[in-house]
């Protein structure tokens, strides 16, 4: 299930990866887009045409809004619902529409479903990035994102990332499906609560997903990153207040005089090591996920020295109201993640 | 004759199992009927903030979650083991003092209480949805934990808006609740499976006649009686047993007090 809203450059592109999926077994394509009128209907209507051969099929969310009353105000769902409804299968694949995918996806994210599995997500790997905004963008998500989510997963809570998320409708029935998920902006947050409430386990893919970032200016950066981290703020306040704490250079600060205190080690050299290192890691890991040429892994010191400078000030600005942009729609959050009106009462 | 449950606490505050988890532990053994009641704290004191920012309490977020998960349970239980599973919340209002601190559960409830409202608006707001009121735990434990006793120390005030008191909670039998007068009720007040033994009590409903409603008539009409419950399924135990032979042997006591009404 693909919901669509506008088109960019790469949309051509990373839908086609999902017509040319090996079949594991039968599947559909449905897509979803408020109107014809959205330049993402003409780009769907083509490919369509050209992979006849596939199943696939477009739904106008507009058309029948009236018959999705009980769905919230959560955007992506509300476009999504007629679609949800009119599936075939049970286990169903919501992804984005920047996400290109490898031509055995299916078979990678199948396969990690057990019957103790409520839901399989895949960590996001930015790729082919362009601006600053896009370099930024990039940089935060193959090295905090992808950290975050891989250690949240394995020792705390499920943490789902929207990109992809592999689940059984029948599964989701048991917690009330849309209409409980479309109250929140984060739905992929609260599938995974809402799964992980029923006694099931959330998964994350054996490889990550492409997420094709595209050119991005720094104001889009600054606005993704303020909205992402409002919702974690409102889901989950208590590790949102230590955020600070995973930033690197506040860390090694600390580590520093702790370790200056105890044994007289010299505060800047000990600052130094530990940035170096954990920087060097980083980079391992950016290199592995962003799949980029050689100049520009030469820039990650450069980017991952203005992001991990800009944790601090993005957090101060995250902490100051609960507004958030999404697509166009200016939406408040309320305490725990519910979508309340339209106006930011910060 | 059913033997119920009517006090149990699951992932959506402090309990450690799910609601599906809970369901299959009683189903399996031959429970008529039980109610999950999770915490519901207040909104506005630093103890029920406490309780949100650890996700340790239903919050308004939460709530309409909660109630389609147990109603697709419910609707699980009843094909699957023929049991009855009643939504239920429990009202708490916690302070550092024992006299001010009180528990109200609230057995079939369809909305979201306040729990920062007054005794009685709470009492009023679970009524008017149909739900049974039960003052949980409201005299001491005699054990160093926390107590509720505000509900006791105005018993007289407000008995006429609870439809039973707690007489059992766990392995703590109330004598001075038993010897009141007052409508009762038993339950476990569990939170994690190795708390299973304890007092139950049975509601005196047809097996056929099962169903939530009549099951909560059953406790305001005080058709009840209780027993000293101990698990005849052996549950999951440590590995390392420090105390052997320490745990119960095993069988439904049935040899307990009836019910005062």
């Amino acid at each position: 299930m693909k919901p669509l809203k506008g088109a960019d450059p790469s949309l051509r592109e990373n839908l086609e990866s999902f017509f040319l999926l090996d079949p594991v077994a039968p599947f559909e394509l449905l897509f979803s887009v408020e109107s014809k009128k959205d330049p993402a209907y003409a780009v769907v209507k083509a490919l369509i045409d050209t992979h006849s051969q596939v199943e696939a099929r477009i739904f106008i969310s507009t058309e029948t809004a009236d018959d999705f009353a009980h769905i919230g105000m959560n955007p992506k769902l509300k476009n999504l619902a007629r679609s949800y409804e009119e599936a075939k299968y049970d286990l169903v694949l919501i992804s984005d529409s920047n996400v290109r995918v490898d031509l055995d996806e299916l078979d990678v994210l199948v396969s990690a479903l057990t019957p103790k599995t409520g839901l399989v997500t895949s960590i996001v790997a930015g790729t082919r990035f362009e601006g600053l905004g896009g370099f930024l963008e990039a940089v935060f998500l193959n090295t905090f994102y992808a950290r975050f989510m891989a250690l949240s997963n394995r020792y705390a809570k499920p943490c789902v990332v929207g990109k992809s998320m592999l689940f059984r409708r029948s599964t989701a029935k048991r917690f009330g499906g849309l209409k409980i998920l479309s109250q929140f902006l984060a739905e992929d947050f609260m599938a995974g609560e809402s799964v992980h409430k029923l006694g099931l386990q959330v998964k994350v893919a054996a490889r990550p997903i492409d997420q094709i970032i595209g050119r991005h200016s720094f104001g889009d950066f600054w606005k993704r990153h303020v909205r992402w981290g409002r919702i974690r703020k409102v889901h989950a306040p208590l590790a949102f207040c230590f955020e600070p704490f995973s930033n690197s250079a506040v860390i090694s600060f600390i580590g520093a005089c702790a370790l200056h205190s105890m044994s007289g080690t010299p505060i800047g050299a000990v600052f130094a090591g530990s940035m170096t290192l954990w920087g060097a890691l980083d980079w391992i890991q950016f290199i592995r996920l962003s799949k980029s040429g050689f100049v520009r892994n030469l820039c990650f010191p450069i980017g991952w020295i203005l992001r991990e400078s800009l944790a601090i000030p993005l957090w101060v600005r995250i902490l100051s109201g609960n507004g958030v942009d999404w697509r166009g729609n200016r939406l408040t959050l309320a305490r725990g993640g519910l979508l309340s009106d339209t106006r930011d009462r910060s | 004759m059913i033997l119920t449950d009517f006090h149990i606490h699951s992932n959506f505050s402090d309990g450690r199992h799910s609601i599906p988890e809970i369901v299959d532990f009683y189903g399996s053994r031959g429970f008529g009927a039980i109610a999950i009641t999770d915490h519901l704290c207040e909104e506005s004191t630093f103890l029920g903030k406490a309780a949100a920012y650890l996700e340790r309490t239903l919050t308004p977020a939460t709530f309409p979650l909660y109630l389609e998960i147990l109603r697709s349970e419910a609707e699980r239980a009843r094909k699957q083991y023929g049991m009855t599973v009643i939504a239920g919340v429990e009202i708490t209002k916690n302070s550092l003092s024992n006299h001010r601190s009180a528990h109200i559960v609230g057995l079939g409830v369809s909305e979201f209480t306040r729990a920062d409202d007054s005794i009685e608006d709470i009492l009023k707001h679970l009524k008017n949805q149909g739900a049974v009121t039960i003052a949980a735990h409201p005299v001491s434990t005699g054990k160093l934990e926390k107590q509720t006793l505000h509900l006791w120390d105005r018993k007289e005030e407000l008995a006429p808006l609870f439809d039973a008191w707690e007489v059992g909670s766990g392995r703590h039998f109330f004598e001075e609740v038993a010897r009141s007068g007052l409508p009762l009720v038993a339950s476990t007040d569990l939170h994690r499976f190795s708390q299973m033994n304890g007092w139950k009590t049975f509601v005196h409903v047809k097996k056929s006649e099962r169903k939530a409603e009549a099951i909560l008539d059953a406790i305001r009409s005080q058709k009840v009686s209780f027993h000293d419950y101990h698990d005849a399924i052996p549950f999951p135990r440590p590995a390392l047993d420090l105390f052997p032979g320490a745990h119960g042997t095993g069988h439904l006591d049935a040899v307990s007090a009836a019910s005062s009404a």
